[in-house]
């Protein structure tokens, strides 16, 4: 049988020119690690220089912005807002998708639905967030559910095209199989349909999840009652510019986290079955 | 007794708005069960769409088709195809049990003994993206031998396969088939395997007619290397020639 595992074949012994490359190749990350490095040091410097020029009331210096900032994580106050920030964001992307997704089955699905919804969703996926933002302060004011239709507008149109793209990646193939053999259309949904456009979906969350989070932030520093965003206003209106600075690094920082880490974590985890590439194994 | 009783059937398909093109024209057989049966005859000239028909996933525009089942009740159908059709999300033991009504210990038994005899017990937690494609297709091979179907359809199962590969594989089919005695029709183009394969060889022409229906009687297991198969062989591949100038010199004659 000449048939054997991918990816079982032996890998190829070192040899010289090899060893050369991965040498070149290592002075080369070296190089760039020390510019990184060199770049911090300079916006560092930048940053110093500024707040000497415009006096520290006004641009706080890096040390004042991170005792701020450990200020407030200490107090807990970042905790319970962050998580209510988070929290809005999630519940726009579920309000998003609650719309969004069936939108995206019937384009993906029906043509006639398609030629009805397609240029409406791709104009609401072309307006500008802020735009979003200021429409829902227009409807709820000051409110936590101006934030969370802010992410929900932003989002939908995303999750219903690529819900749409996935519908229409469908392996008819597998529907065919799964009909012969008998499978009932409850079935066919769930283990063909949904495993498809499941990648769809995630791509759409994190594509959305990078203006989503900022989004949500922005309507509250306008019209929200707790977030991350509020308290960025509230010290903005105590004239605590180190304290604003604190607020919006840390948000930064922890969205960021959960953007690479948690998403992409989760994304990894689902789509495990994914045939590893051959070329990382080098 | 016949599991499978096909009877004057014709396929039309519409094409576009009004031009419709027959496939299939008056095709009427049976086959009983326990036997293995190939249908043979050049590509485009309706063996899928037969086997789709017998399989419920296409309709037919007229004629008759009946299946009787052992046990009485609806009559179940075993496909494999072309490709592996293999959900690529499920591991290769899931994917066995996707196409089971139930997920009992006896169900989950018999699946384990198809993979076994199609040599992948090793491979049963695999995705089919970590297979080759020799050992994907033997999966779906041993996907429709378990769902222990009255009626066993193959279509054109080793011709994306290397040479090699495809006779090994024609080797397992027919040790798997001579353990489990499936009533299986079996499309291919080629009638080497037809003839390494078969009780019977029911030859279609193109406009889906049958042209010829051949019986084999050969004792098994059969080798490519045996000299009375090689015979019978070029004696069918001859036939299938005699058939193709016939049917060049008739669509000459209509021009
Ligand atoms: N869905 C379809 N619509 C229109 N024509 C089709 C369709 N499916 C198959 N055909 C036509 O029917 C003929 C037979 O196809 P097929 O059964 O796939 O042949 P084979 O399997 O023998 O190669 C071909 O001419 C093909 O173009
Ligand atoms: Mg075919």
């Amino acid at each position: 049988m000449t048939d054997q595992l991918i990816g079982a074949a032996p890998a190829a012994p070192p040899t010289d020119p090899e060893a050369g490359a991965k040498r070149t190749a290592k002075r080369r990350r070296l190089r760039l690690t020390g510019l990184v490095i060199l770049g911090w040091i300079a916006l560092y410097g930048v940053w110093e220089y500024g707040s000497w020029w415009f006096g520290s009331r006004l641009l706080p210096t890096p040390y004042e912005v991170l005792m701020s900032a450990v200020e407030i994580v200490e107090s807990g106050n970042f905790l319970t807002d962050f998580s209510a920030s988070v929290l809005k964001t999630f519940a726009g992307f579920a309000v998003a998708a609650a719309v969004g997704a069936p939108i995206g089955y019937l384009m993906g699905r029906y043509n006639y639905w398609r030629a009805f919804f397609h240029d409406g969703v791709t104009i609401a996926g072309t307006i500008p967030a802020i735009v979003y933002a200021v429409l829902s302060l227009i409807v709820f004011g000051l409110s936590n559910l101006g934030p969370i239709l802010a992410v929900a507008l932003v989002s939908a149109p995303y999750i219903a095209l690529n819900v749409a793209e996935g519908i229409r990646g469908v392996d008819k193939s597998l529907v065919t199989m799964s009909e012969a053999f008998g499978r009932s259309p409850q079935q066919i949904r769930r283990e063909v349909l949904i495993p498809t456009i499941v990648p769809y979906v995630f791509a759409a969350i994190r594509m959305c999840f990078a203006v989503a989070w900022k989004v949500e932030a922005l309507t509250e520093v306008f019209g929200g009652r707790n977030g991350v965003g509020f308290q960025i206003r509230t010290e903005y209106q105590l004239y605590d510019i180190a304290a604003v600075l604190a607020w919006m690094f840390l948000f930064i920082v922890f969205m960021l986290i959960i953007e690479r880490l948690v998403l992409a974590k989760s994304e990894a985890r689902l789509l495990s079955w994914r045939p590893q590439e051959r070329s990382s194994a080098l | 007794m016949a599991v499978l009783t096909v009877k004057n059937l014709a396929k039309t398909f519409n094409v576009g708005t009004a031009k419709a093109s027959r496939v299939l024209d008056d095709i009427s057989f049976d086959v009983r069960g326990g036997t293995f049966v190939s249908i043979v005859g050049p590509s485009g000239c309706g063996k899928s769409t037969l086997l789709n028909i017998i399989s419920g996933v296409e309709e037919h525009t007229s004629g008759d088709i009946s299946l009787t089942s052992d046990s009485g009740g609806p009559a179940r159908m075993g496909y494999v195809f072309q490709d592996p059709r293999l959900l690529p999300w499920r591991s290769v033991m899931k994917n066995m049990m996707y196409v089971q009504n139930d997920r009992s210990e006896p169900t989950v038994a018999r699946c384990r003994k198809y993979l076994d005899m199609v040599g992948l017990t090793k491979n049963a937690d695999f995705f089919p993206g970590q297979l080759s494609g020799g050992m994907q297709q033997r999966v779906g091979i041993a996907r429709a031998f378990a769902v222990e179907p009255d009626l066993l359809l193959m279509d054109e199962p080793f011709s994306h396969l290397d040479a090699i590969t495809a006779r090994g594989l024609r080797a397992q089919l027919q040790d798997i088939w001579a353990q489990s005695k499936k009533t299986v029709v079996f499309v291919t183009h080629d009638v080497v395997e037809a003839v390494e394969l078969s009780d019977r060889i029911i030859v279609l022409q193109p406009g889906g007619r049958i042209y010829e229906d051949i019986t084999i009687d050969l004792p098994r297991p059969r080798r490519q290397t045996d000299p009375t198969v090689a015979t019978l062989q070029a004696e069918v591949l001859g036939r299938l020639e005699a058939m193709k100038a016939l049917s060049r010199t008739a669509s000459e004659v209509a021009a």
